[in-house]
């Protein structure tokens, strides 16, 4: 996390999507990095937030993709984009069932 | 003991089989006190492996804070900073976005004391390598 605050407070940019069109929102999501979240997701212009991947999937759809027991990230992030005013999981990625998750 | 080989013959920008430098070893170690010392030496900070990573690159994947915040320290990369921070390799992944994909470790000591001793015997065995050179890599890497 430390490493994350480090270089976004030298000034790297968070909205630089690699290949599969990934930001960083979405691979902290993916691994569950929640503390640096709220960092990644108040520099993002809200439209960014549903940013999807080449896939098609949001930072929300990946908090809730990997198999793992605590399911911290999902809530994090929810909150997150609830209190942002974003209708992340109501948009669609089929494969994953994003409301299914949360519900 | 990284300038006691490059007396010796050593390359300082000589690639492994990745084209590694040796300061993209020891950045990807987290080694801080070699990279400044290669890097004094003429040690290349942009140099970058196959696949297109540079050492802060690397010291972002590993989670080495010290090791990244040594080469965000103004003003050693001076206004080439943006460019290399954000630098991306082959799969577009910037320093930033290999940190938030952080690979944490599992290497025992003993474990790697064991891949470091074969190292030697084959770095010293072998008369296709140039000693000082391969010495330089192994010592990059943290091998006693």
């Amino acid at each position: 996390m430390e490493v994350v605050s480090a270089l976004l407070a030298a000034g790297a940019d968070q909205h630089e999507a690699n290949t599969f069109g990934e930001l960083p929102l979405h691979a902290a999501a993916f691994t569950g990095m929640d503390a640096v979240l709220p960092v990644l997701l108040n520099a993002l212009a809200p439209p960014q937030v549903d940013t999807r991947t080449r896939r098609g999937r949001t930072p929300l759809h990946l908090a809730g993709a990997h198999d793992r027991p605590v399911r911290v990230s999902q809530k994090s992030i929810l909150s997150l984009v609830r209190t942002r005013g974003h209708s992340s999981c109501i948009s669609h990625g089929p494969q994953l069932g994003c409301l299914a998750i949360f519900s | 003991m990284c300038e006691l080989l490059l007396h010796n013959g050593a390359e300082i920008n000589a690639r492994n089989s990745v084209q590694s430098t040796p300061l993209v070893l020891a950045s990807s170690r987290g080694f801080v006190d070699t990279v400044a010392e290669l890097y004094r030496m003429g040690g290349d900070l942009t140099a970058v492996n196959t696949q297109q990573n540079h050492g802060l690159q690397m010291a972002s994947f590993h989670g080495h804070l010290d090791m990244v915040k040594w080469f965000l320290s103004a003003p050693r990369l001076g206004t080439a900073t943006a460019v290399y921070l954000n630098h991306r390799n082959i799969d577009g992944n910037t320093s930033l976005s290999l940190a938030v994909r952080l690979r944490t470790h599992s290497h025992s000591r003993e474990s790697s004391y064991r891949h470091c001793q074969s190292q030697w015997r084959s770095a010293f065995a072998s008369e296709s390598h140039s000693t000082p050179t391969e010495a330089l890599r192994l010592v990059a890497h943290g091998c006693p």
